[in-house]
Parts: structure tokens; sequence; C-alpha cells
């Protein structure tokens, strides 16, 4: 079976310029400078593959590179170096309110964000109720989304970005919204999704869930994978890192 | 995925569209007010005032004049900035950029169609209405599009990088203005350089436009060639330029 998403080798530097040139005027007046830049490698020779309805989870420290690692898979970013390989459409749980927008009602910014997640009008409109009555929002349909909490502009995200049906799934941590009840419903959520056969890929800090639901882990450490295989294995490569917490089990999804 | 790509070019624009009124105290009305507006200053000055002779229907001549080259100033501008407006959507989501600065003209196609739509009601209403040439001015609005729409693709294209791009373009466009035969006929400008005048696309589009519009007499179709040309150049290099540059926006932004 060929892999869905595969990496080969990828690296994503980042040039910060030590000067900066954010103007015409200013790159016209210091065109003869030598530009000096500051090199970042957020990603640095990724590689592994994810096989077709598999759950892979994604852990590491913060600023480890896990986010661009998602936006690279995306294509959001283009790799610097190595090659990106997806095999199917990707659907991105990077920001759940992303797109969404503040002076608009709750009902419109379903279209939009449907919309923006590739479902058609109609679609949209035959599982409306549907998106509707798992967010628990029906009441605020018609309220301008500013009125919304943050944790109901999540719920309604997510209500949204559910029904997207790409193979291919990017989630990072944003899941830790919502109350027990909602919670819940995150966990069933994934269940039938992994159920359905969509691949996975999940970047958690909540490494109880990772342990449940991956079939494989990733652990990335400054942009190289630090370790990748048995979940098991993983998360105690994770735990052992020095300066790290152990398993920290906090609630959510 | 196509079928997609229409609605959610269609629900970007008009959601845009919504917002940009929404907030203001008088709503759609201000997007009929402002060009009648200007419309009424110039007219008091350039006619009332300075008497500018010997334009027929002057009138229904510097609307139209107005109401087109507006239409060039907000989409090139919007278009330049709609990466910017968008900048959590391309970090988040990912898109194809030219769905964005589609969205953006449409919005501003839409303020066009409501600023054309009374401009007929005025020239329905007028004494001594003239015979129209809708066809050919269908045309010449198509024309004018394409090269907003070209201008939209190369400010885009560079402004996440040189910010000062807005500010230069402002100037560009006050001083365009200013040397297009909007206000004042084509006639007025001294026979040895209305070549040069005419060398601006924009010019000839929009003279062309109120010709057909006016019932005035054409100018040979072949001077107009010259200005389809440099729509089509212009075309054909904004996508080449924005194509090579697009993949860089959610990095930039």
């Amino acid at each position: 079976m060929d892999p869905i998403v595969a990496l080969e080798n990828v690296s994503k530097r980042f040039s910060v310029p030590r000067e900066r040139i954010d103007s015409l005027r200013n790159a016209l007046l210091t065109f003869w400078k030598k530009r000096t830049y500051e090199i970042f490698y957020a990603l640095n020779d990724v590689s592994f593959t994810v096989n077709p309805g598999e759950f892979l989870g994604i852990i590491g420290k913060n600023g480890s590179g896990k986010t661009v690692l998602l936006k690279t898979i995306a294509g959001i970013y283009r790799p610097t170096a190595g090659r990106v390989v997806v095999r199917g459409a990707v659907s991105t749980f990077l920001e759940l309110w992303t797109g969404l927008q503040a002076e608009l009602s709750g009902k419109d910014n379903i279209f939009l964000y449907g919309a923006l997640l590739g479902l058609s009008k109609r679609r949209i409109r035959e599982k409306f109720d549907e998106i509707v009555g798992f967010s628990e929002l029906g009441s605020f349909m018609d309220q301008k989304l500013k009125h919304y909490s943050s944790g109901m502009k999540a719920r309604l995200g997510f209500s949204v970005a559910i029904q997207a049906e790409r193979p291919i799934l990017l989630v990072d941590e944003v899941l830790a919204v919502g109350d027990a009840n909602f919670q819940k419903k995150c966990r069933e959520v994934f269940m039938n999704l992994k159920r359905e056969g969509k691949t996975i890929l999940y970047v958690s800090h909540n490494l109880e869930s990772i342990a449940e639901w991956s079939d494989r882990a990733l652990l990335v450490r400054d942009g190289h994978v630090a370790a990748w295989g048995r979940t098991s294995d993983v998360l105690l490569a994770y735990t052992h890192q020095p300066g790290e917490p152990a398993a920290g089990l906090k609630p959510g999804c | 995925m196509k079928t997609n790509t229409w609605f959610l070019i269609r629900e970007l624009a008009w959601t845009d569209f919504k917002l940009r009124y929404n907030s203001l105290a008088l709503g759609y009305f201000w997007s009929l007010l402002h060009p009648f507006l200007i419309f009424g200053v110039y007219y008091l000055v350039f006619s009332v005032f300075a008497k500018i002779g010997g334009v027929p229907h002057y009138p229904l001549y510097l609307l139209l004049g107005i109401i087109l080259w507006n239409y060039f100033a907000e989409s090139s501008s919007n278009g330049m900035q709609s990466m910017q407006f968008k900048a959590s959507l391309i970090s988040n989501i990912y898109l194809p950029k030219s769905v964005i600065l589609i969205a953006s003209n449409f919005t501003s196609l839409l303020t066009l169609s409501l600023n054309l739509g009374v401009f007929a009601l005025f020239f329905a209403l007028s004494s001594k209405r003239p015979a129209a040439a809708v066809g050919f001015f269908l045309v010449f609005l198509l024309e004018l599009i394409i090269l907003s729409f070209a201008a939209s693709l190369l400010l885009s294209s560079y402004f996440l990088k040189f910010r000062d791009l807005y500010y230069l373009w402002g100037v560009a466009l006050q001083i365009g203005f200013w040397l297009t035969p909007i206000i004042y006929p084509v006639e007025l400008v001294p026979e040895r350089f209305r070549w040069l005048i005419l060398l601006n696309p924009l010019a000839r589009i929009i003279q062309d436009a109120r010709s057909a519009v006016l019932g005035l007499a054409p100018p040979p179709l072949r001077h107009h060639l010259v200005s389809l040309a440099m729509v089509a150049a212009a075309l054909v290099l904004g996508i080449a330029v924005f194509v090579r540059r697009s993949s860089r926006f959610a990095e930039e932004v």
C-alpha cells in the first residue's frame, strides 16, 4: 500500500533579514549593502510516511516545529528542500475560527467557513441542521459572531469542519475548548472519523489522547524527527527528554 | 472541486461586500452616494464655475468617466491588499491565492454594477437621450475589468514584500486621474500631446466607452487595438508574476 502522505528529507527555512526591508524605499536605499539574514530552520531533514487510514499522533515541545510541519503538508508553506507527497485532499483544523467574520451572523459564517473548507452550497444546506445541532448553538444562529465566546466560536468552527469530506485531516491542538459534554462529542467524532478510514495527523500536548488514538506517533524536536514509530516508544522518548515534565495528563480532546 | 471554487469566490465576494457597507451608517446607500458626490463637486466646479465647453451631454460624460475610473482605482487598491486582508485565511487554510484576488475584484464589480445601474437611470431620465451602442460599451467595460485585474495581480504580488507600494500606488492613481481625460475632454489637450495621453490604455478605454454610450463619433478601431494589446500584455505579465510569487504569500503576510 502506498503511503498517503510522505515526506522525504523536507526542510523548511525561514530567513528573516537582519535589517527590516519592508518598503521599496528601504530596498532602493540599501541595495548595494550585503544583506545579512537570520536563518532559522523550522524543519530540518524530516522524513516519514503515513499510511491511508492511519492515525498519527504528533508530539513535541512548543516551538519544535509541529505547526510548521502541518502547514507544509497542507501546502500552506512550500518546503525549502525535500519533497512532500500528499495523495489526497487535505482538511486543516489549525485555528477553528479562521475566516469567521465577527460582523456576520452564525448562519452566514457557517456558509462562509463551509465554502472555505471545500463544501458546496448544496451540501452545506443539506447538513445545516446537523451542523447547528452538533454545535448546540441553535439559538445563537442569527446573532453576530462578535457576541460569541471563544469557546462558542471554536465549537461552530469544529462543527462545520467535521463536515468536510476530505480523506486527510490535519489537526493542531485546538480542541481543548468547550465543556465536558462537548469534549465527549469531540472524542466520538474522532472515533467515527477513524472508523471511516480517514487519515488523521493529530498534534496534541494531551498525551492521554495520543496514547488512546494513535496507531503510530512522531516526536518532533527542534525541527527534527526525534522518534517515529510505536506510540508507546515515542511517548517514552518524549517524557524522558531532558527538561520535559513527565506525562502531563490534561483533560480534553 | 471546480463547483466549489466558484461558490467560494461568490461567497467571499458577497460577504466582503456586506461587511464593507454594514458598519457604515448609511449602509448600501453609501456605495451609491460616493461617486455621485464626487460627480456633484466636479460638475459644479468645472461646468458651472469653470465652464468646460463643447462637450455634449457633459453631466453624463463626467459621471460615467468617474464611475469607470473609480472602478479601476478601487479594484486595484483593494486587490493589492486582498492578501493582507485575508491574512488569517492564508496562514491557516490552503487556498489558491487567485481565489482571494478574484473575489476581491468581484466585490468591486458589485459596487460598479450598482453605480452603472444608477447611471442608467440618469441616462434614461436625461432630456436629450443619445443613441447608445451598448454592445461596444460592454466590450470596453470588459477591457477595463481585465486591465484592473492585471493591475491587481501585479500589485498584490509585491505588496506583502514592499508595503509602501500602497502609498506609491495612491500617488500614481492621483496623478493618473488628472492625466486621464475624465473631467476634461481629450480635445482640450493640445494636439502634440494628445498621443501621449492616449498612450494610457485607461484613457482610451474610458474615452471609447463614453463615445459608445453617448453616441459620439468613435475613433478608428486600429487606435483601440493599441490599448487592447497593452491590456493583453498586462494580463499575461500579471498572471506570470502572480503565479511565481503566490506560493510565498503565507510567509510574507
